[in-house]
């Protein structure tokens, strides 16, 4: 496999990853921001 | 008429940045690299992200709902959730966790002093292993190095989470900058491009291999922290209605993605200034403090610049290990408000306690990495315990009150119960007893001696020691634990006392 390839995997696994959870939690956030 | 001070957490950007700061720490920026090149780059990465889902996931989420759901630090979580007579369960974790702190404070201190150093120049041109050994044994600089971030420390504890939350909302926002400043130096140096490439290619032959489990699942324990009792901790200041799942996911993704910028940051650089790969190599292999204070200072001496990157990297390393020993001392003060403690005198407690036990370490790295290798395996005790609980409670009984509420974005399925009750302690035990046979290898004749500070016997031995104290005062304390706010059906609200 070439090493782009595993880079992308990787960083779609963590970043990607992060990126999502911090965009659901702000989603999250609109719909109940008394709760944090 | 004023508005009435939260008692918990203020914003949700705020929670967030607290949580990634108590996770992220120095196990990203100087173990991490180090482990994903030794154990096959984007196979260490891949084995990592699997041991977060079955082992840190898992007991986060545990940790997360004793904390809210009892509203106490570990101690009186285990003695709300599982009954009096486990309450050492949980005094084991915040003791733990705070033998940690005491230490951990002390590469603040060598830290501050190579910020110092940077800014001064004074190492250039040293042997810089004697550099470091002056630094860290004996050294009155360094020791008020330590000492003056943990009367900093005080004063974020003493003013309550909403000065948490800003000091985490300030100094995430600028170690992302600076990890990013040095990740983009450290791919452009000439050659660096072979560095990214041994960081992210996948040698799926090392996913075969056991260490390479094994050491991501040590990664997982000591840098995201599951067992920790942070984030219980932290959960006792979080509103009744907010999303659980979510906030233990940005800890295990925050904390990863963290630890690949850090590898961005550390391995290309590595790998251009190394002579040859295999040098390159054996840098990764000398260790934390060897990479960090050793390879990696020597490293920025030869950079254009270096003197700025170094300065940068140090404030980096020094943010990261701020905000997780908030996140620490968090544990000692909420344990001691638990017993009718008044914030100041908490905090005066978590201070006192980090001054006495870890000024041995502050001033001799034998001692240093003595505690970090006990209280290093110790802590592993602590996500049996949390899987031992929820077994105890009853998993299908946790998981429905209190893991999937309506609030929750992200439902949790029985996999859950069949992690968080037995892969996760199961895998842990599995670590704890490959630690001690590697430890017996290092020291075939004197692996038995307590005086080998570096063997198993002074582990084994301090660790004994301290549940021997804990069954021994394991009623009092759990007797001297005020309130009772655990309620069996759902998340009480934040109690006053905390406000």
């Amino acid at each position: 496999m070439s090493w782009i390839l595993s880079m992308i995997i990787c960083l779609s696994l963590t970043w990607g990853a992060a990126g999502f959870v911090i965009y659901k939690m702000i989603q999250n956030g609109k719909k109940n921001s008394s709760n944090p | 008429m004023p508005e009435k001070k939260s008692a918990g957490f203020n914003s949700r950007l705020g929670l967030m940045m607290t949580l990634i700061g108590g996770s992220v720490g120095t196990g990203n920026i100087w173990r991490f690299p180090r482990m994903a090149a030794l154990n096959g780059g984007g196979a260490f990465v891949i084995a990592l992200i699997i041991a977060s889902f079955v082992v840190a996931l898992p007991i986060l989420n545990a940790e997360m709902l004793l904390g809210r759901a009892t509203r106490h630090s570990g101690a009186g979580a285990f003695r709300d959730f599982i009954g009096e007579k486990y309450t050492w369960m949980g005094t084991f974790m915040v003791s733990v966790c705070m033998l940690i702190t005491a230490y951990y404070m002390a590469i603040l201190g060598w830290v501050f002093r190579y910020i110092g150093m940077s800014l001064t120049g004074s190492y250039l041109g040293k042997d810089l292993a004697l550099v470091f050994d002056r630094t860290v044994n004996g050294n009155v600089l360094t020791y008020i190095c330590f000492v003056i971030p943990v009367l900093v420390l005080a004063v974020v504890l003493y003013k309550g989470i909403g000065s948490i939350e800003k000091v985490n909302t300030v100094m995430i926002p600028a170690l992302f900058l600076i990890c990013t400043i040095l990740a983009i130096r450290a791919v452009t140096l000439p050659g660096a491009l072979e560095g990214v490439k041994y960081f992210f290619n996948i040698d799926w032959h090392y996913l075969t291999v056991p260490t390479t489990w094994l050491n991501a699942l040590s990664q997982c324990s000591w840098s995201i922290g599951p067992g920790f009792c942070l984030t219980l901790a932290y959960a006792v200041y979080t509103q009744p209605k907010s999303d659980l799942s979510l906030n233990t996911s940005l800890q295990v993704f925050g904390n990863q993605s963290f630890a690949i910028m850090a590898g961005l940051m550390v391995l290309p650089a590595v790998f251009a200034m190394a002579p040859s790969t295999e040098e390159a190599y054996a840098a990764c292999a000398s260790g934390n403090q060897g990479l960090t204070f050793i390879t990696l200072t020597g490293m920025f001496q030869e950079m254009p610049g270096g003197r700025v990157l170094s300065v940068l990297f140090f404030t980096g390393l020094a943010f990261a290990a701020f905000t997780s020993a908030i996140g620490m001392c968090n544990v000692g003060q909420t344990f001691l408000m638990d017993f009718g403690w008044s914030r100041k005198k908490a905090v005066i407690g978590t201070v006192a306690f980090i001054l006495a036990v870890g000024t041995p370490s502050a001033l001799s790295l034998r001692i240093f990495n003595n505690q970090d290798w006990v209280w290093g395996v110790a802590l592993l005790l602590s996500t049996i315990f949390l899987g031992f609980a929820m077994n105890r409670y009853g998993l299908e009984k946790v998981r429905i009150t209190f893991l999937n509420q309506a609030e929750n974005e992200w439902k949790m399925g029985r996999w859950w119960n069949v992690c968080a009750g037995w892969v996760a302690p199961i895998m842990t035990a599995i670590m704890i007893l490959w630690w001690m046979a590697q430890s017996i290898a290092w020291f075939p004749d004197d692996w038995w001696n307590p005086a080998n500070l570096d063997g198993l016997a002074t582990v084994v031995l301090q660790t004994v020691l301290l549940l021997l104290l804990l069954w021994g005062t394991n009623r009092k304390i759990a007797r001297s634990i005020q309130n009772k706010y655990f309620n069996g059906k759902d998340f009480p609200e934040i109690p006053e006392e905390y406000r």
